[in-house]
């Protein structure tokens, strides 16, 4: 039994290796990449970050001590201490969050955007958005009705290729999800707070449950249509298109790496609003959602 | 909230250093220094452009409504306009 390892994740040009120790700590390590640490699956991570750029890539430590209910783990990142405790969800979410904020921070090539991805076979609907904009949980039902769950957070938008890469990690659920999605029985989460970490084996519940345990495409995906949600309980639902200009200044309120970029993103934002139609809209429940449905069902046909 | 109205003589440019991007007569004006990014809708994109270093608010409305007789509301979209690029700083008082 492997009880230590070493997973690095890739992502938008860069690299962070997570050194972990104690068998306790490995699940929140499979939340990263939707991949096992242990053995091949590993390697596998590994030489999937050859292309990356960038030099040294920051290390956190995630260590478990202890067993059973007395199993405490530490999130480190050299002499910093992220995160010490007794809650694996919480140990988890903040590798999460910081693995990406890493990510982010160094990024470069492209757009790094604020936004949950799903793809319907190869073209990738964006939904970018705060955090609290329900775009996690729009993601989630679109895996519902037969699209894939690519990513709940962040996208990748290479300059290069025009392709979109998602940042690939278990899902974050804000607030009281579940009973809208349905799932209110589906308890097994990690939790932290308010945040519930949906890991991709433990999600078992009816048609949505497969849409996303199952693995992304292997194809690149291509953005073919701008969503940006807005959740509010018990809001009236509206869904319009809104013009590129309006378009592309939303969509720089969800520019993770603007700095990093030389016209801070100027070039990518405009070509991408230029590009493929986008929509703005507002829910309270996903039981007004089938006029989307029925958007993107037109929207990735007409190509 | 009580409003004044502006004062007509006075002469408004386009302030320089941000990303300008045109889409069909509407314009996305991006601040790079404080990151965020301003839709302009067709009007007020067309009293942006006028915003030129030589012309006052008042020519300027006297410039739309000559151009939008039948809009009884031309002097207000002004007014709100120019007031909103002057607090996002998007133009300057010559």
């Amino acid at each position: 039994v492997t009880d230590h390892g070493r997973h690095v994740v890739a992502f938008a040009g860069q690299r962070v290796v997570i050194e972990w120790r104690g068998s306790a700590a490995f699940p929140a390590i499979a939340l990263l990449g939707g991949r096992s640490a242990s053995g091949s699956a590993a390697d596998q991570t590994t030489a999937g970050c050859l292309t990356a750029r960038g030099s040294t890539p920051v290390t956190l430590n995630l260590t478990a001590v202890g067993n059973g209910d007395d199993t405490s783990f530490a999130l480190e990142q050299g002499d910093i201490e992220i995160y010490r405790g007794s809650s694996l969800g919480a140990a988890a979410h903040h590798l999460l969050q910081h693995a990406l904020h890493h990510l982010i921070d160094r990024s470069d090539g492209g757009l790094v955007l604020h936004a949950a991805l799903v793809g319907i076979g190869a073209k990738g609907i964006l939904l970018p958005g705060p955090s609290g904009s329900g775009k996690s949980m729009l993601a989630a039902w679109l895996a519902n009705r037969g699209g894939q769950p690519l990513a709940d957070e962040a996208c990748f938008l290479s300059d290069s290729s025009g392709y979109l890469t998602p940042f690939e990690r278990a899902f974050c659920f804000k607030g009281s999800w579940a009973e809208p999605l349905g799932l209110t029985d589906m308890v097994e989460t990690f939790r932290n707070g308010d945040i519930s970490i949906v890991t991709r084996d433990r999600i078992s519940h009816d048609s949505i449950a497969a849409d996303i345990l199952s693995p992304r495409s292997a194809a690149p995906i291509v953005p073919r249509l701008l969503v940006f949600p807005r959740y509010q309980h018990y809001s009236s639902f509206t869904l319009s298109p809104i013009p590129p200009a309006q378009a592309a200044a939303r969509l720089f309120e969800s520019v993770a790496n603007a700095r990093n970029l030389a016209d801070h993103g100027v070039t990518a934002v405009t070509g991408l609003v230029r590009s493929i139609p986008a929509f703005s809209l507002s829910y309270g429940h996903v039981d007004q959602l089938l006029p989307l449905e029925q958007l993107i069902a037109r929207e990735t046909r007409s190509l | 909230m009580e409003t004044h109205p502006m004062d007509t003589s006075i002469i408004l440019a386009r302030a320089a250093g941000f990303a300008i991007s045109e889409f069909d007569g509407e314009h996305m004006i991006f601040d790079p220094v404080e990151g965020r990014a301003i839709y302009l809708n067709d009007t007020a994109s067309l009293v942006w452009q006028l915003c030129d270093g030589h012309r006052s608010v008042g020519d300027i409305t006297v410039l739309l409504q000559d151009a939008y007789p039948d809009s009884a509301e031309v002097h207000t979209e002004v007014e709100v306009a120019l007031k909103v690029f002057l607090e996002q700083r998007v133009v300057e008082i010559k």
